[in-house]
């Protein structure tokens, strides 16, 4: 069961690196006190799947689940 | 013409603050112009000590924060704690917060209104914003960061118009949308599309806590 749960974290993680490929490279993401990050730096810490990798996933979880629901149109 | 106090906190130590002090700069004019009474804590004035000796003596009707933060405190200058959970959120007493800032809605927000702030605005999660590398020595240029910290403004500007505290957290919610919108609808560049996931990720961390019909 532990093995499924790490498996479905690490597919998770190469959707959002993925999809954080197409992000602008002259943007940067500020995150409160852990500072302002460029695309390739916030890949690395999904990469590395630390606290800012993990938040990153949780936005893009966020994102997608917002617009199942419709986001768009409310 | 409004007769209230804001003291707005706005620390400059980073890129991240730096953008919140400009951006609360705008509203400050804004204030002024209404004729509101402005206590400016920028910089190094953000300190705990001049933060809680101006309330205590003039006792603000509005508390604009902008600064770092968690669940369970709120800083200024070099992340010096400005209100902290079961210290002295009771310094909020009687008076409407914003607070730009992760996180502080979550805990800190519903402890100030359990000691009598009005109402508390803010994140109960991390509000995370997208700059423009060739802005970062402009920050009021930033078009980008500019569809993130509008929302936020507006928030303020609207109680300054006399608008309560939910509907100014209202309107705000709008206005994130017309950002989402503009950028799903128009002829925006893919690029600019990259911001989609953090507006709404800011829009519903927005809280309004307390007395929605507070107003000033």
């Amino acid at each position: 069961m532990q093995n499924d749960t790490d498996k479905i974290d690490e597919e998770t993680r190469k959707l959002v690196i993925e999809r954080l490929k197409s992000f602008p490279s002259d943007k940067n993401i500020s995150i409160g006190e852990e500072g302002s990050f460029t695309k390739d730096e916030i890949i690395g810490h999904v990469q590395k799947n630390d606290e800012i990798g993990k938040k990153m996933v949780e936005v893009e979880l966020s994102y997608l689940k917002a617009l199942k629901r419709g986001v768009f149109f409310e | 013409m409004n007769n209230f106090s804001i003291l707005v906190t706005r620390p400059k130590n980073d890129l991240t603050t730096t953008y919140l002090f400009y951006w609360a700069g705008l509203v400050i004019e804004e204030a002024k112009k209404k004729g509101c009474r402005i206590l400016d804590l920028r910089e190094k004035r953000a300190n705990k000590k001049e933060f809680c000796g101006i309330i205590n003596k003039t006792k603000p009707e509005l508390l604009f924060l902008n600064g770092h933060g968690n669940r369970n405190l709120i800083t200024g200058h070099d992340q010096e704690i400005l209100i902290q959970s079961n210290v002295n959120e009771d310094i909020t007493k009687d008076s409407v917060v914003y607070a730009l800032s992760c996180r502080v809605a979550e805990t800190l927000g519903v402890k100030c209104v359990k000691k009598g702030a009005r109402a508390f605005i803010g994140y109960k999660n991390d509000f995370i914003f997208l700059t423009e590398q060739a802005f970062i020595t402009h920050p009021l240029d930033d078009q980008t960061a500019a569809l993130f910290l509008e929302p936020s403004n507006l928030i303020v500007t609207s109680l300054i118009k006399g608008h309560s505290a939910g509907n100014s957290h209202n309107r705000s919610q709008q206005e994130y949308k017309k950002s989402i919108r503009k950028l799903v609808t128009s002829e925006s560049l893919q690029e600019d599309k990259s911001s989609l996931r953090f507006l709404i990720w800011d829009m519903e961390a927005q809280i309004c806590l307390g007395d929605q019909s507070a107003r000033m």
